[in-house]
């Protein structure tokens, strides 16, 4: 191969990895956010898992699963940023986060389903209560500036958010069934 | 084993304190015995911290979606930019990325009730270029001083008489009224009328310069241009080349045409055409003009780093001297090495150094310029951070460190963040050779929103000399609480650490012919610094 046609194939190479980063890149956060917790120290890993995700894509098969590929990338990213980071950025035991991340690689089509059918369920909730729960989950926001913005006293939010979690889980489920069975 | 209610709905209790972050240690502990015990508690745990996870991309999505939250900043996410300047895969994903840490970035604008806006640097208050120097200058419009800041999308309107405008990037330009001039950029100006001669340094070479006929591209070298009433541009080249891309009525680019020293060429909408009076023009555009100039004082603190041994690094200015630290077991033993001049400070991931300098938390202009030297194999943890210090008393800080974060530009870069505000370069230092660095950063006193604030910033950088700016806000989250006033502010500047240690994150490399001025330090001044290693005088200035 000339020089000209290795660089056009990096490029269509490039192309790819960017289609399947932005496609994905929501499943990937979602499997490290359940592994840990936090939304600053999954967007931190996230951004690591990125950088070892370029490096190494030229070791992805075209065809096979990318999530699941990006995914044990961003385990390995899980487990060192514990022994990288002096202070605690993984909130569980290893053999905790271990079982949890089978769990959650076995989940992946479901889950995805549940994200679909959660736009849905989004748009049943009473117009007051989706407020809250959007404003609570902002970039930038948090259970105190939803409480506030809806006149809610903290504690009366952190309640609320957990009724509407119920209904949503609950909405997601049921809808998740009645497709299912049709 | 099969969860009975109780136990699901301790569950539920458990995973919804996780999700928001009240969570007891008690709490924690009894959640991961119930997910190590059961596969259905996993199962149920999994589908609770996606829905959190879902409802922060639909949040996110519809907050970008809402018509009244200015969009970020159009230089945050630019694909086609980033594909043609970096090419790299790492490049690639951070486009990516940015996407989806643009939702993070907009929080900033979710919080504004927190004033944090007003220390981002909005378009059309950033700074491109000063005035640099003015003979006989009469202004159609506001008068504008010598050492004023000029902003972007200004429109320079000169009567008569000459001035002359420095831009960011280093391109020296001197207006000759009756001109109209409006800057795009600190890289890019549009000649509406009048004529103006450009000089750019070999540090600025792409500086542009365009009007409806004709579009100049500098390719290091001094050149002019003459926009006439009727739309017909001529272009000289007193020096170096150029690249002149003609222009049609309709906007339609004609190919590029290099000019070469003492050429010239007309450009008018019926086409290109030889100038008449060629060797008469060029003459009169060499003269040179006595500008009045505007005299500003800067007072510098060197460090050398030329000591072969000790614990002490001496400094041009008294008390200023730096003391050098480790938690290394082997000491100070490799902290001196070879530097750009002389010697330098090795770091070597564990070893750092406190330099006092009182009043260097004030928001005033000010200019650190230091060379470096990162190693090609420097990991992440490595990049914090060359330099810090305290800004304000809100107990914020600046850190100029290189970028580790490729969804915020080129992995590698030099990035300072300000307070909340961050500037990432697009050359990678991660080379294993000396790079020298300058950061400048003025406070933005005009505008009301800025006086009302704790003082923005404007940060540029230069890395060999060379203008490198992509600026972005920067997910403010972090710094929740920060905003109360701190009750004193150690008044040291920090090398090879960040003024916050807690992570024990330290800077490997060299470091060598730090200088911290006072003011903000214009192109020329930082590529005489680059050059010479000292400061510029005013003398030496005027006779570049």
């Amino acid at each position: 191969m000339n020089s000209e046609s290795d660089a056009a194939a990096g490029l269509d190479r490039n192309k790819q990895l960017m289609r399947l980063m932005t496609q994905h890149q929501r499943r990937i956060f979602g499997y490290i956010y359940t592994l840990v917790p936090d939304r600053h120290d999954a967007e931190d890993i996230l951004q690591e898992t990125s950088v070892v995700v370029c490096e190494k894509f030229e070791q992805f098969k075209e065809g096979t699963d990318f999530v699941a590929w990006a995914c044990q990338i961003a385990y390995w990213e899980v487990r060192r940023s514990r022994q990288k980071f002096a202070r605690a950025k993984v909130v569980f035991d290893q053999d905790v986060v271990d079982a949890v991340a089978q769990t959650a690689a076995e989940m992946m089509p479901e889950v995805s389903a549940r994200h679909e059918a959660l736009a849905q369920c989004l748009q049943k909730l009473h117009a007051r209560d989706r407020e809250l729960v959007l404003t609570r989950y902002e970039p930038g926001s948090g259970v105190e500036l939803a409480a506030q913005r809806s006149g809610r006293s903290l504690e009366a939010a952190y309640k609320a958010l957990g009724r509407i979690r119920k209904l949503l889980h609950d909405c997601v489920t049921n809808q998740l069934s009645v497709e299912g069975a049709t | 084993m099969s969860l009975s209610d109780p136990e699901l709905l301790e569950l539920n209790t458990l995973c919804n304190a996780l999700a928001d972050g009240i969570i007891t240690d008690a709490g924690k502990a009894r959640l991961e015995e119930i997910l190590r015990t059961s596969e259905e508690a996993r199962r149920f745990y999994v589908r609770a911290m996606a829905l959190s996870s879902s409802l922060m991309q639909y949040a996110g999505e519809m907050q970008a979606e809402a018509p009244d939250i200015p969009a970020p900043q159009a230089n945050v996410v630019r694909p086609a930019a980033w594909i043609w300047t970096l090419g790299s895969l790492a490049a690639a994903a951070a486009i990516v990325l940015a996407f989806w840490l643009g939702w993070s970035r907009e929080r900033v604008v979710a919080g504004s009730a927190s004033g944090e806006m007003a220390e981002t640097i909005q378009d059309n208050e950033e700074n491109v270029a000063l005035l640099s120097g003015a003979k006989d200058c009469r202004w159609s419009g506001a008068e504008i001083k010598p050492g004023e800041e000029l902003h972007r999308g200004q429109q320079i309107k000169l009567e008569s008489g000459f001035a002359e405008i420095t831009f960011d990037c280093g391109a020296q330009v001197t207006l000759e009224g009756p001109a109209t001039l409006d800057l795009d950029s600190a890289w890019e100006a549009v000649l509406q009328r009048g004529r103006l001669k450009a000089n750019v340094p070999p540090e600025a070479v792409g500086f542009r310069v365009s009007n409806p006929s004709v579009n100049v591209v500098d390719l290091g070298t001094e050149f002019s241009m003459v926009a006439d009433e009727a739309g017909a541009t001529e272009v000289f080249v007193l020096k170096g080349s150029i690249e002149t891309t003609a222009r049609d009525a309709s906007g339609n680019e004609a190919r590029p045409v290099v000019l070469r020293e003492k050429q010239a060429r007309r450009f008018a909408q019926a086409g290109g055409s030889e100038v008449r009076d060629r060797e008469a023009k060029m003459e009169k555009f060499m003269r040179k003009v006595a500008f009045e100039r505007m005299s500003r004082p800067a007072n510098y603190v060197h460090w050398s780093f030329d000591e072969s041994a000790g614990d002490l690094a001496s400094a041009s200015a008294s008390g200023f001297e730096a003391k050098l630290a480790t938690t290394a077991p082997s000491g100070l033993a490799g902290a001196h090495g070879a530097g750009r001049f002389q010697g330098a400070l090795q770091l070597d991931g564990s070893l750092f150094a406190r330099a006092t300098f009182p009043g260097i938390h004030q928001r005033t202009p000010r200019t650190v310029a230091f060379w470096v030297n990162v190693p090609a194999d420097a990991s992440l943890p490595d990049a914090d951070a060359m330099l810090a210090w305290p800004l304000g008393k809100l107990g914020r800080s600046v850190r100029v460190g290189w970028n580790r974060n490729p969804t915020q530009g080129v992995l590698g870069a030099v990035r300072t963040d300000a307070g909340r505000s961050s500037t990432v370069g697009s050359t990678t230092l991660r080379d294993g050779r000396w790079h020298h660095l300058a950061i400048v950063l003025s406070p933005k006193m005009k505008g009301e929103k800025a006086e009302k604030s704790e003082g923005a910033l404007q940060l540029r950088q230069y890395v060999d000399g060379r203008l490198e700016t992509v600026s972005f806000k920067r997910n403010g989250k972090r710094g929740k609480g920060a905003d109360a006033q701190v009750a004193s502010v150690e008044e040291a500047l920090w090398i090879g650490r960040a003024v916050d240690d807690s992570s024990g994150a330290r800077f490997r490399g060299a470091i060598d012919e730090l200088y911290v001025a006072d003011a903000a330090l214009t192109p020329q001044e930082i590529r005489h610094l680059m050059r010479e290693n000292k400061p510029a005088t005013p003398e030496m200035l005027a006779a570049q």
